[in-house]
């Protein structure tokens, strides 16, 4: 009877959720409308299209209490892609605020500020609004755990997300996402070629977990932004305030713009987590102001820089910790 | 006897000079840094106007396990601006390459630590492969240490292959020794033979975080480097609290267990 509640709810929440997205849409047109079409967003995660990507974020927090919590990061983006520069390198400010409603409910949203732009594109000059989101996080019966999330995303995908997760025993655990969404119309230069229009986009995997080891190897495989299909292959090492992992992805020729790939399937590279102090916060406070919680950087060889490309739904979402509150893996030492 | 090991610093991986050894280091680290090369360890390929010039480095390496390494690096070209021959000299480009070794033998008391490695084994381009694996190497090393009179010394054999021309000077059998005075283990003295020249330096690892390497080839000439040694800890093994992992499989084990459990107990009660 309680899981037929829940599921109803469930349906419920995609429903506002679908109206949130849709009223997205009409707020973009406006912009449009006021010839800002150079003011675009940048994805917080692995948006430098050849390089390295870093960026500064925190921990989901799924407390039981109301609580708003503001914090400031920064997005490094990091590109060797022209021989007859050294690198491009663009550093954003992303400051942000996350308001925990309770009850698995969540709003986030983040704004985005280029200090320094080297080789990059122009329109990051402007203050952007890099993400603005609504989640609510049910768990259900048989260890099912399930997020919907709507609203702005990062790489200027705007649209529905749902997440499922379920660990199956202590080592295996099954995992699930379906997306559809579409390119925000403000969106940067560096994401021009991405698919415009409503696209689906899914995955499925699993991860399994070497408790002595921390270790964390996952699989999974889908449709990506690009309408491109793919599989990955990852393997992190959880430390106690860092994780470092590599990875390996295998994909479709990239046919879908005029940037063709004739030869490249192979893509890898590494990625490491750090967090950064304070780890907890020991008192309630109905409003903390903090520094973003971790650094990321990605290394992405990207074989042909297009396919296999992922929105994030938070805008501190990271590959150390998972987006809902589950009792496995490195959710264990949360 | 293991030791804490020193990097063979010029790309952050463990080892000598410009020598490999079979040393890891004893607890999962990562190592962020910067070296100045002189131009007699850089590649005779990195060439401006037909001259050799010195440069620099950085390195990003990993050692997650006791057995395995892995590292990104790259260093820095010479190039007139915009490729235009008449143009400002400076640094606007670098070669990329990542590296890798593992350790599928430990030192023990009468056995040598050996160690199997690569560096810039994999290039990246349009069709798969590189032209400018300008560091493409491969190797066997093995390293013993030996204690006496409270002083440490090491030994470091190995055999390396280097792929490009230019490198086959650095080919063949190469070695060298290590001194780690009793007073301060961190503090490690290097002669080695690099297949060209013989090369003296030192490094240390200074308040446990900071490593320092300079050396000088051909006993003349000076490179040297500073970087960032960040040691962890796995998680769940510093004493925070462990909780028990649980899926719907393992609950239905234990509702199973906790069953069968009361089931015996009855039986045994009925007994």
């Amino acid at each position: 009877m309680g899981e037929g509640k829940e599921m109803r709810k469930g349906i419920l929440v995609l429903i506002v959720m679908l109206a949130t997205a849709l009223s997205a849409n009409a707020g973009i047109t406006e912009l449009r409308n006021c010839g800002a079409t150079e003011l675009r967003n940048h994805g917080t995660t692995e948006s430098g299209d050849y390089g390295i990507t870093a960026e500064k974020g925190d921990s989901v927090t799924q407390g039981k209490k109301s609580v708003v919590e503001v914090f400031c990061g920064a997005d490094l983006s990091y590109s060797d892609t022209n021989i007859i520069r050294l690198y491009n390198a663009l550093i954003n400010l992303t400051p942000g605020v996350r308001w925990n409603m309770g009850k698995g409910w969540m709003t986030t949203a983040q704004l985005s500020y280029a200090v320094l732009n080297l080789g990059y594109s122009s329109s990051y000059k402007y203050p952007r609004l890099g993400m603005a989101a609504v989640s609510k996080e049910l768990s259900l019966k048989k260890d099912n755990h399930l997020k919907f999330t709507a609203g702005l995303f990062t790489r200027d995908r705007y649209g529905v997300d749902v997440r499922w997760m379920m660990p199956v025993c202590s080592w295996f655990m099954l995992q699930a996402r379906v997306g559809v969404t579409n390119m925000w119309w403000l969106s940067v230069k560096e994401h021009a070629f991405e698919t415009k229009g409503w696209t689906p986009t899914g995955t499925i995997g699993a991860n399994f977990w070497i408790d002595k080891w921390a270790t964390e190897f996952r699989l999974s495989g889908g449709r990506y932004i690009n309408e491109d299909y793919g599989m990955e292959g990852e393997a992190y090492c959880h430390f106690n305030h860092c994780s470092v992992g590599a990875f390996a992805q295998y994909h479709e020729l990239y046919r879908h713009t005029t940037l063709k790939s004739y030869t490249n399937r192979f893509s890898g590279g590494f990625r490491v987590v750090m967090m950064i102090p304070p780890y907890k916060y020991k008192k309630y406070r109905k409003v903390r102001v903090r520094p973003a919680s971790n650094f990321r950087l990605t290394y992405n060889a990207q074989s042909d820089g297009y396919s296999m490309k992922k929105y994030h739904t938070d805008p501190e979402e990271n590959e150390r910790e998972y987006q809902m509150d589950v009792k496995w893996g490195t959710g264990l030492y949360r | 006897m293991m030791l804490s090991a020193s990097a063979q610093q010029y790309y952050g991986m463990n080892g000598l000079i410009n020598v490999p050894s079979a040393d890891m280091d004893t607890v999962p680290v990562a190592h962020i840094g910067a070296h100045y090369l002189n131009k007699r360890m850089v590649p005779d390929m990195m060439k401006l106007d037909g001259k050799k010039y010195n440069s620099w480095t950085n390195y990003l390496t990993v050692q997650p396990f006791r057995w395995i390494e892995v590292g990104y690096g790259y260093t820095l070209q010479k190039f007139h601006q915009d490729r235009i021959p008449t143009g400002k000299v400076g640094f606007y480009s670098k070669d990329r390459y990542f590296s890798g070794r593992i350790q599928p033998v430990r030192e023990k008391k009468w056995w040598p630590s050996v160690v199997l490695g690569a560096q810039d084994a994999w290039g990246s381009y349009d069709k798969g492969h590189s032209e400018s694996n300008f560091y493409q190497n491969f190797y066997i090393a093995a390293s013993k240490h030996v204690d006496l009179w409270k002083q440490s010394f090491g030994f470091h054999l190995a055999y390396r292959y280097w792929k490009l021309k230019g490198n086959k000077r650095w080919n063949g059998v190469v070695g060298g020794i290590t001194y780690q005075p009793s007073f301060y283990k961190p503090l490690r003295f290097i002669g080695e033979y690099d297949g060209q020249y013989a090369n003296i330096g030192a490094d240390c690892t200074l308040w446990r975080y900071v490593t320092l390497q300079a050396s000088l080839q051909k006993c003349k000439y000076f490179s040297g480097g500073i970087g960032i040694r960040v040691p962890f800890v796995r998680m769940g093994h510093s004493g925070t609290a462990e909780q028990r992992p649980h899926g719907f499989w393992d609950k239905w084990k234990e509702r199973k267990e906790a069953k069968h459990g009361k089931a015996q107990r009855d039986e045994e009660i009925i007994k």
